[in-house]
C-alpha cells in the first residue's frame, strides 16, 4: 500500500492534471519523432519527474516503467573506486551523478559517454536513440557540466539527455543553450486542492474544499507535500472537518520555532542556542537556502516595513555568499547575528520612542 | 652649604682611624657584626630579624625619606614651615621615635669613641637646629611606621617625649635615659651592627687606597683589640672541634650581648647624616660586596683598579642627596592624591553589597583613557629600586600592565594586594575598593598616574654614580638586589644551621687567608644560592662547593657548556625538584624501596591509576616523562648516584632492539665496577647494585629498535634490577604501553621564580649583568626549559656582558617564535586583550597559522562567548560587533573555498586576516566561558551520516518515488515512518503484518527502518519506536525477517548473510535467495518483483548460485527478452 502520492501518480502525458498546454506540446514534439536535448526545471513538487517519466512513455511506450537499479562501478584517476547506483529500462538510464559528490565528472565523462556511444542494434519498433535522464543537474560541478558540453553534442545521433534542475542558475550557459529549456511552475493553490480533492475522491473520501486550499497553502505550493499532507491529515482525524490541524513536517516546525527563538532575545547566549537548532538542520541536511527562507518568512512577520527590507536584503546576501562559500553554518549563523543586531537596535529605538 | 663637605672628611678621618687597624681585625669585626645579627639574644634577635625579612624596604624608605628632610631643614629652612604646616595637620601626634634616636644619640657616643669627629659635632648642631620642625616632619613621614605593629612604638613615644622639650638644644641628645636605652636595645643593636659594617667597609677602602694616615681613637683601637681577641680566640677554637666551636660561639654571643648593651648608646651616636646616608640594607650589602672582592682576588685586582676608594663616600652621598632632592614631589602628590581618595572612599557595607557590581564593572573596565597621551618619563635605570607598588584603577594613559612594566622596568615590584611592604598605592580612575580602605588602615602613600611618572622622573637611580665608581656600584646593587630577594632564605639558613655552617668552617679557613673573608664570603654565596633551588652548591656544604664551582669556572671556563659545568651536583640542587612531594623525591623513595617492595615478604598491590600519594612500590620500572630540559635525565642519574646504584644506560644512540637488549641487561646483571678497587684501599667496594637507565624511550623507532619497547615491557616484567626510563611525549601511543608497568612520574616545567634564582647565581658567577627582567624574559622566551636558557644565555653574554631588558625581551620574543601553540591557546590569545594587545597584525595573523585548518574553526565556535570590550557591556553594541565577526567569518569562509577548490594556497594570509585577526580584534575582550572544540566537524560528520543514510533510502525507494534524496530526507521520512510505526503502535501484534507490508511496499530493509527512524528524528519530537511494546518489535522483525523480499536492489553482502543466518529456520529462505541470484544472471540485472513472483521460485530453485557481482555488472547493454518476467 503505497502513499497517495506515489499510488495516484499520472503515468501518460494525457493524464496529468495541469500545464496541459505544455503536455500537448510534449506530445506533439514525441510524435515529431524527435526532440532535442531536455532541460526540464522548476521547483521541487511540481512534476518534474512525473512528466519526463509521461513524456518518456510517450516515446517508448509502457517499457519504460520496467525499471530496474543497478551498481556501476567507476575508476577515478587517482585509482578511487566509485560506485554509482542508475535507475535504467531498456530504453533509457536515469542518473544522479552528484550522488559522488566531487567526482561527478568521471561519471559523466564514463558512464554518460559509455551508454550514449553505442548504438542501438536493432531499431525496429524503437527510437533510433535512448535517452539518459540526468537528474540535479544544478548540483552538478562546472568541471562535470563542461565534461558534458561534448558529449551533448557528440553523441547526438544516438542520445538524447533529459537533464532535471531545480533552478537553472547553476547550470552553465553552455548546456543551456543546448538544451530546450523546459519549464515546470510549481502548481497553483487552486490546482492543488482540486487535485487533492481528486486523489481523495479516488480514495473514496471527501474532502472539504476549505481543508484542501488550506493544505494547498500550507505546502508551499509542493504538490508532493500538499498530498503527503493531505494522507496525514486524513491518518490523524477522519472524517475530515474544515478547521482541522493539518500537521506540518517535523523540520519545519523546528525551523519556525529556531526563527521565534531568534526574535524572541538577541543575546550571544542566544545566539549560541540557534546555532545548535541551525546545525541540528543542517544534519539532517535541510537544504541552507530553505533554512534562509524559512528563518526570512518567520522573522519578517515582525519587522517594520524599513526594517523588513533590511532584512531581506540581509538574508539574500547572506544566501548569495553561502552559495559562493562552503560552511553553510558561518552564513547563516552571520545573518543571524546581524539580524539580532538591527532588531535590537530596532527594539530599542522603538522604546525610546514610546518613553 | 653642602652636607657633603660633612661627610667626606668624616667618613676619611673614621677610615684613617680604622686604617692602621691590621686588616684582620677589620674583617674580624665584620664577623661579630654578622654574628650580632645573627645570634644575638634570642627573643630580641627574633623581633629584629622578623623586621629584616619583613621591612627592609621600609626601612630603606624610611630613612630615604628622612634624608629628604634633613635636606628640608639645611637648605631650605625656611621652605620646611610650609612642609611643617601639612604633617601637622595630617598627625597630630607626633612621633619622630626611631628616626630622632638615629639621629639624636649616635653623634654623641661616636664623640666619645672618636675625637676626630669635630666636623661631625657641627653637623649636629645644624641639625638640632632645626630639630622641631625637623621633628614634625618626620612625624609626618614616620606617621606610617606608627601602624607598623612591629615597630617599637613605646619606644618612639618614649624618644619623642625626650625630644620634645628641647629641641632648639645645642648638644645632640646623647644621654638617653635607661628605660629608653633598653627598649631601644633591639634597634640599636641592629643599627649598630651596620653601622659598624659600614665603618668596617669604609675603614677597608682606606686600607686599599690609603695605608698608613691618621691617627688612631685609642678607644676605638681598644675596642677593636678587644674584637680580635675575641675573634683570634673564634679562629684558634674553629680550629678544634665543632663542639668547642659551638661553645665559643655561644660564649662570643654573650659577649656581643654585653658589648651591644654597652654600646647601644655609642651606636646612637652614629651622626644622623651617616645613618641616613646609607640605608641599612645598602651597608650591609656594601660590607658584604667588599669582603666578597677580597675572596676572589682576581676581581678584586680589578675592580679597585677601576675603582678610587677615597671617593667613595663622598660621591655616594652626593647621590644620595640627590634622592632627597628628587624625594620631594613625589610627596606632595602623595599628600593630594590621599585627600582626593578618602573622598573616594565608600563604606564598607555598601562595598559588600556591591561587590558584584563592582565586579562587573572590573570586567567591562576600558583600557586607558587617553592612551600613549603622557610622555613616559626616561629615568634613572633602578631609581625605583625597593620600592614595592600597588596598581589599582584605570590611568589616563597607561595600561595596568604598561604601568607594570615600566615600574618593574626601573626595579620596583608590583604587588596584587597591599601590604606593609607596600611604598605606594598607584591610584587611576576607579580604584579597588579594598585596596583604597586597606590602604588607608597601612597609611600607605597614594600616587596617581603623574605622580608615578615624576616619580620616575624625579628619582635618581642606584647606578646612577659617577663613571669610575660604575662598575663596582652596579655590582654592588645587583648583589643588593640579589640579598634582597634571597633574604629570607639566608635568614633560615643562618639560624636553623649553625651547625652547618660551623662545620665547614675548619675548610674554609684553609682555603681562603682570613675566617672573617671567608664568613663573609659563605654569606654572600649562601645568600646567592640561598633559595633551594640552586644549581651547583651542595647546601651540606655550601661554601666549598661554590668555591669549587668557582674555581671550575675560572679554570675550565672555555671548555666546559653552561650546561655540564652548572650541572646539579646532588639531588637537592635539581630545579624545581626540591619538595617533599616533587618527583625527585618520590623515585628516591621508590629506588631505596625498590628491593624491599619487589622481593619482600609483602607484595605490593597494583595501585588504581587514580590513586594519590602512590609511592610506586607495585612497579619495577619508573618512567619519568616531561619536556625537555626539565632535568629528568640530570635527576634519575642524580639519584642512582646518591643511592649508590651503578648505572647503566641506554639512550637513543644506542640500538636498543630487542636482541641488544637482552645482551646489555645479561651482561649488566654479571658485571660490577671496578672504580671501587681503585678507590678504596683493599677493602670490596664494588657495587653490585645496578640500575638500567633508558633515556629516550619514545625515540625507540625504525628498524634498528624494532621491539624495543615490548622488550623493555618484557624486561621491566622479569627484571630484577630498577630500570629508569625516560620520554618526552607521555601520550605517544607506544608509551602509553609502556606506563602501564611503569611508576608513572610526570616532570612538570619549574615555575620562573624557580629558575630565576639559580640562573642568576650562574650569571654572576659568569660576570654577566642581567636584571632580574631581564632573565624572566629570557626564561618565558625559552619556555621555561633550563637547558635553552643555559645555552641562550651563553650565546647573548658571549656578545655582551651587560644584558638588558630590552635586549632580553628581543632575543626571548625571538625564541619564543618556535614555540607552537595548541589551537586552544590561540583561539585564547585570539579573543584574550590582554594576550594580543601588545601584538601587531603580522604577530596575530600568525596565530592562524599555528594550525590553520582548525584554528578558524575554533575562532567560529567561541567568538560569541566572548565579551567584546569595544562594547562596553551594551547589548546593542554587543550585538554588532557579534555580527561583524560573524561577517567577517563568513568572508573568511569564501576565501577558504577559494583556496581549497582552486588550490589558491596563496590566499591564506587574507583568510588570517578574516578569519582570526578581525574576529580578534572586533571581539577582543575576555573569554567569558571555556574554550570549547568546534562542533562543526561533529555535525558535519553527522551530516554526512545522515546524507549516506537519505541517498540509501532514496536508491531502495527510486522506483516508488519521484523524488530526489532531498525530498526523502524531508518529505517522505516522516509519512513512511509512520506508515511502519502506526499500526505498530496502535494495533500492537496486530499491526505487525500491516507494518510489514508498509516495508515491502517501498522496499525498504530492516536498517533502512532504523535509519528513516534517525532521520526523521527531530529534537523535541518523541520518538514513535518509543511507544511500542518491545514484543512488538520483536515480533515486527521477525515476521519481516520471515518473510521473503524481492528487493530490486542488490542487498549488500553483509546485510545479505545476516539475513541468512536469522532466516535460517525457514528452507525456503535459502532458494529465495538463490532463486533471486539467478533471476540476476539470467536477466544481467535484477528485475523488480512483486510478490507474485515467489511462484516461480521452486522452478528455479535447482539453479546454480552465481556471484553477486554480476549484479553489479554494467547493464547500459540491451536487455533481452525476459525482461517481461518479473513485470508487475
Amino acid at each position: 500500500m503505497s502513499l497517495w502520492v506515489d499510488k495516484h501518480r499520472p503515468k501518460e502525458l494525457g493524464k496529468l492534471d495541469y500545464h496541459l498546454e505544455q503536455a500537448g506540446h510534449l506530445k506533439k514534439l514525441v510524435e515529431c519523432g524527435d526532440f532535442p536535448h531536455l532541460l526540464v526545471y522548476g521547483p521541487p513538487g511540481a512534476g518534474k519527474k512525473t512528466r519526463i517519466m509521461c513524456l518518456l512513455r510517450e516515446l517508448y511506450g509502457p517499457g519504460v516503467e520496467r525499471l530496474r537499479i543497478e551498481h556501476q562501478n567507476f575508476q577515478t584517476p587517482s585509482k578511487k573506486k566509485l560506485e554509482i547506483i542508475t535507475l535504467a529500462s531498456n530504453y533509457h538510464l536515469e542518473v544522479n551523478p552528484s550522488d559522488v559528490g566531487f567526482y561527478d565528472r568521471v561519471v559523466v565523462q564514463e558512464l554518460i559517454k559509455t551508454c550514449a556511444s553505442t548504438q542501438q542494434l536493432d531499431t525496429t519498433g524503437q527510437r533510433h536513440f535512448k535517452v539518459v535522464v540526468l537528474t540535479e543537474v544544478d548540483k552538478l560541478t562546472k568541471d562535470a557540466q563542461h565534461a558534458l558540453r561534448r558529449t551533448m553534442e557528440k553523441y547526438m545521433a544516438t542520445c538524447r539527455l533529459v537533464l532535471c534542475a531545480n533552478s537553472t542558475s547553476k547550470v552553465i550557459p553552455a548546456i543551456r543553450s543546448r538544451c530546450l529549456g523546459l519549464r515546470v511552475p510549481a502548481p497553483t493553490v487552486e490546482t492543488i486542492a482540486q487535485i487533492l480533492q481528486c486523489v481523495c475522491k479516488k480514495e473514496g473520501l471527501s474532502l472539504p474544499s476549505e481543508l484542501a486550499t488550506r493544505i494547498a497553502e500550507k505546502s508551499n505550493r509542493n504538490l508532493r507535500r500538499a498530498i503527503l499532507m493531505c494522507e496525514a491529515c486524513k491518518v490523524h482525524q477522519y472524517p475530515f472537518s474544515s478547521n482541522q490541524e493539518i500537521i506540518t513536517p517535523d523540520w519545519e516546525v523546528f525551523l519556525q520555532d529556531t526563527a521565534s527563538k531568534v526574535v524572541e532575545e538577541q543575546s550571544p547566549k542566544r545566539l549560541l542556542e540557534v546555532r545548535e537548532r541551525i546545525y541540528e538542520l543542517l544534519t539532517h541536511c535541510i537544504p541552507p537556502e530553505v533554512i534562509f527562507k524559512g528563518l526570512l518568512r518567520e522573522m519578517v512577520k515582525f519587522c517594520d516595513g524599513e526594517v523588513k527590507c533590511e532584512v531581506t536584503r540581509l538574508a539574500a546576501y547572506h544566501e548569495h555568499r553561502l552559495h559562493l562559500g562552503s560552511k553553510a553554518i558561518y552564513h547563516i549563523e552571520a545573518f543571524i547575528a546581524s539580524f539580532m543586531a538591527l532588531y535590537k537596535k530596532f527594539l530599542e529605538e522603538n522604546m525610546s520612542k514610546m518613553f | 652649604m653642602d652636607i657633603r663637605n660633612y661627610f667626606s672628611p668624616v667618613g676619611a678621618k673614621k677610615k684613617s682611624g680604622a686604617s692602621s687597624l691590621p686588616k684582620k681585625d677589620a674583617k674580624k669585626k665584620n664577623v661579630i657584626i654578622d654574628s650580632d645579627e645573627d645570634d644575638p639574644p634570642p627573643q630580641v634577635v627574633k623581633r629584629q630579624r622578623i623586621e629584616d625579612s619583613d621591612s627592609d624596604d621600609d626601612i630603606f624608605e624610611i630613612t630615604s625619606k628622612k634624608k629628604s628632610d634633613k635636606k628640608n631643614e639645611e637648605k631650605n629652612k625656611n621652605k620646611s614651615k610650609k612642609l611643617k604646616s601639612l604633617p601637622k595637620s595630617e598627625s597630630p601626634k607626633l612621633k619622630p621615635a626611631a628616626a630622632a634616636e638615629f639621629f639624636g644619640s649616635n653623634p654623641v657616643s661616636r664623640k666619645e669613641k672618636k675625637s676626630s669627629s669635630h666636623t661631625k659635632e657641627e653637623v649636629i648642631e645644624v641639625i638640632d637646629d632645626g630639630d622641631d620642625d625637623f621633628s614634625k616632619t618626620l612625624a609626618q613621614l614616620d606617621e606610617e611606621e606608627t601602624h607598623k605593629p612591629k615597630k617599637p612604638i613605646s619606644d618612639s613615644k618614649a624618644s619623642h617625649n625626650e625630644e620634645k622639650p628641647k629641641p632648639n638644644e645645642n648638644s645632640p641628645p646623647n644621654k638617653i635615659k635607661p628605660e629608653e636605652k633598653h627598649s631601644n636595645l633591639s634597634q640599636s643593636s641592629k643599627l649598630s651592627a651596620r653601622f659598624r659594617a659600614f665603618e668596617c667597609r669604609k675603614r677597608e677602602h682606606e686600607e686599599a687606597s690609603i695605608p698608613k694616615s691618621t691617627k688612631e681613637d685609642p678607644k676605638l683601637l681598644h675596642r677593636d683589640k678587644k674584637i680580635k681577641l675575641a675573634s683570634t680566640e673564634k679562629i684558634v677554637e674553629s680550629k678544634d672541634e665543632s663542639v668547642t666551636k659551638k661553645d665559643s660561639h655561644k660564649e662570643e654571643k654573650a659577649r656581643d650581648k654585653e658589648r651591644e648593651k654597652k654600646k647601644s648608646d655609642e651606636v646612637r651616636g652614629i651622626t644622623p647624616k651617616k645613618e641616613k646616608k646609607e640605608s641599612p640594607w645598602k651597608v650591609k650589602d656594601e660590607a658584604k660586596k667588599t669582603t666578597e672582592n677580597k675572596i676572589t682576588p682576581k676581581k678584586e685586582i680589578k675592580e679597585s683598579s677601576k675603582k678610587k676608594p677615597k671617593n667613595t663616600p663622598g660621591k655616594k652621598l652626593s647621590s644620595d642627596i640627590e634622592i632627597e632632592v628628587k624625594k620631594e614631589s613625589p610627596k606632595k602628590v602623595d599628600d593630594g592624591s590621599n585627600g582626593h581618595t578618602e573622598q573616594e572612599s565608600t563604606p564598607q557595607d555598601e562595598k559588600k553589597n556591591n561587590a558584584r557590581e563592582a565586579y562587573m564593572k572590573f570586567l567591562r573596565r576600558s583600557g586607558p583613557a587617553n592612551p600613549g597621551s603622557k610622555v613616559i618619563p626616561e629615568g634613572k635605570p633602578g631609581c625605583l629600586q625597593g620600592l614595592v607598588f600597588v596598581l589599582s584603577g584605570v590611568y589616563d594613559s597607561l595600561d595596568r600592565e604598561e604601568a607594570a612594566e615600566l615600574i618593574k622596568e626601573y626595579g620596583g615590584r608590583v604587588t596584587t594586594s597591599i601590604s606593609r611592604n607596600t611604598s605606594y598605592l598607584v591610584l587611576g580612575s576607579e580604584p579597588g575598593q579594598s585596596k583604597l580602605t586597606k590602604a588607608e588602615q597601612l597609611g600607605t602613600k597614594q600616587l596617581d598616574e603623574d605622580g608615578l611618572l615624576d616619580l620616575i622622573r624625579t628619582l635618581p637611580g642606584k647606578e646612577s654614580k659617577p663613571d669610575n665608581k660604575m662598575d663596582q656600584s652596579k655590582a654592588s646593587c645587583k648583589l643588593k638586589a640579589f640579598a634582597r630577594e634571597k633574604k629570607p632564605a639566608v635568614v633560615v639558613e643562618e639560624s636553623v644551621t649553625p651547625d652547618d655552617t660551623q662545620l665547614v668552617k675548619p675548610s674554609s679557613a684553609v682555603s681562603t687567608p682570613s675566617p672573617k673573608k671567608s664568613k663573609a664570603f659563605s654569606q654572600v654565596s649562601v645568600s646567592s644560592q640561598g633559595s633551594p633551588a640552586s644549581t651547583s652548591s651542595a647546601s651540606s656544604s655550601p661554601r666549598t662547593q661554590s668555591l669549587s664551582s668557582q674555581e671550575i669556572a675560572t679554570r675550565a671556563g672555555d671548555v666546559l657548556m653552561w650546561v655540564d659545568k652548572y650541572k646539579p651536583a646532588s639531588v637537592k640542587n635539581i630545579i624545581g625538584q626540591q619538595g617533599d612531594r616533587s618527583n625527585v623525591r618520590k623515585l628516591l623513595t621508590w629506588l631505596k624501596n625498590w628491593q624491599l617492595n619487589q622481593f619482600g615478604d609483602k607484595k605490593p598491590t597494583r595501585p588504581s591509576p587514580w590513586a594519590k600519594g602512590d609511592n610506586g612500590a607495585f612497579f619495577k620500572a619508573a618512567l619519568l616523562s616531561g619536556p625537555p630540559g626539565v632535568g629528568k635525565t640530570t635527576s634519575a642519574h642524580l639519584v642512582c648516584k646518591e643511592l649508590g646504584f651503578d648505572v647503566v644506560e641506554l639512550n637513543a644512540s644506542d640500538a636498543r632492539s630487542k636482541r641488544t637488549l637482552e645482551n646489555v641487561v645479561s651482561e649488566l646483571l654479571t658485571n660490577k665496577v671496578l672504580t671501587g678497587y681503585a678507590t678504596s684501599q683493599g677493602e670490596d667496594k664494588t657495587s653490585a647494585r645496578h640500575a638500567l637507565l633508558m633515556d629516550e624511550v619514545d625515540g625507540m623507532s625504525g628498524n634498528e629498535d624494532r621491539g624495543g619497547v615490548q622488550e623493555l615491557i618484557g624486561l621491566i616484567k622479569k627484571a630484577k634490577i630498577p630500570i629508569i626510563a625516560m620520554c618526552n611525549d607521555r601520550n605517544h601511543p607506544k608509551i602509553r604501553s609502556l606506563a602501564n608497568h611503569c611508576f608513572d612520574l610526570r616532570f612538570q616545567k619549574p615555575r620562573i621564580e624557580q629558575i630565576r634564582g639559580p640562573m642568576m647565581s650562574i650569571c654572576f658567577r659568569e660576570g654577566i649583568k642581567i636584571k632580574p627582567e631581564a632573565l624572566d624574559q629570557v626564561i618565558l622566551g625559552a619556555n621555561q626549559d633550563i637547558r635553552q636558557i643555559l645555552h641562550h644565555l651563553t650565546v647573548w653574554s658571549a656578545a655582551e656582558k651587560n644584558l638588558q631588558a630590552d635586549d632580553m625581551k628581543k632575543e626571548a620574543e625571538r625564541a619564543k617564535k618556535n614555540i607552537k601553540k595548541g589551537p586552544w591557546d590561540v583561539c585564547r590569545t585570539v579573543f584574550t586583550l590582554s594576550e594580543h594587545k601588545d601584538m601587531n597584525i603580522h604577530q596575530k595573523a600568525d596565530l592562524f597559522f599555528h594550525d590553520y585548518s582548525i584554528g578558524p574553526l575554533f575562532v567560529q565556535e567561541n567568538y560569541p562567548k566572548v565579551m567584546p570590550r569595544e562594547a562596553g557591556g551594551k547589548r546593542v553594541a554587543t550585538l554588532e560587533l557579534l555580527a561583524k565577526t560573524a561577517g567577517s567569518l563568513a568572508d573568511g569562509d569564501l576565501v577558504e573555498k577559494l583556496i581549497r577548490s582552486h588550490n589558491a594556497w596563496s590566499l591564506l594570509p587574507t583568510q588570517a586576516i578574516f578569519s582570526s585577526v578581525v574576529p580578534g580584534t572586533h571581539m577582543s575582550g575576555h573569554l567569558s566561558a571555556q574554550i570549547e572544540f568546534p562542533r562543526w566537524l561533529g555535525n558535519n560528520s553527522r551530516r554526512n551520516k545522515f546524507d549516506r543514510l537519505m541517498q540509501e533510502l532514496h536508491m531502495h525507494m527510486r522506483l516508488n518515488i519521484s523524488g530526489s534524496k532531498l525530498d526523502v530526507g524531508m518529505d517522505y521520512s516522516g509519512p513512511v515512518r509512520d506508515s511502519v510505526t502506526r499500526p505498530l503502535v496502535k494495533n500492537g501484534m496486530e499491526g505487525v503484518k500491516e507494518a510489514v507490508e508498509g516495508m515491502t511496499t517501498y522496499d525498504l530493509l530492516r536498517e533502512d527502518l532504523d535509519a528513516l527512524l534517525e532521520l526523521a528524528q527531530w529534537p523535541g519530537v518523541k520518538d514513535p519506536m518509543m511507544n511500542v511494546e518491545s514484543k512488538v518489535k520483536a515480533a515486527f522483525t521477525r515476521t519481516f525477517n520471515k518473510d521473503s523480499h524481492m528487493s530490486p536492489f542488490a542487498v549488500p553482502t553483509i546485510a545479505k548473510k545476516k539475513k541468512v543466518k536469522v532466516g535460517e529456520e525457514a528452507y525456503g529462505e535459502e532458494e529465495e535467495e538463490e532463486e533471486e541470484e539467478d533471476d540476476d544472471i539470467a536477466t544481467s540485472g535484477m528485475i523488480k518483483q512483486k510478490k507474485g513472483a515467489a511462484a516461480k521460485k521452486d522452478v528455479q530453485s535447482g539453479k546454480e548460485k552465481g556471484g553477486a557481482s554480476s549484479s553489479k555488472g554494467k547493464g547500459g547493454g540491451v536487455p533481452k527478452g525476459r525482461g517481461g518476467k518479473g513485470k508487475k
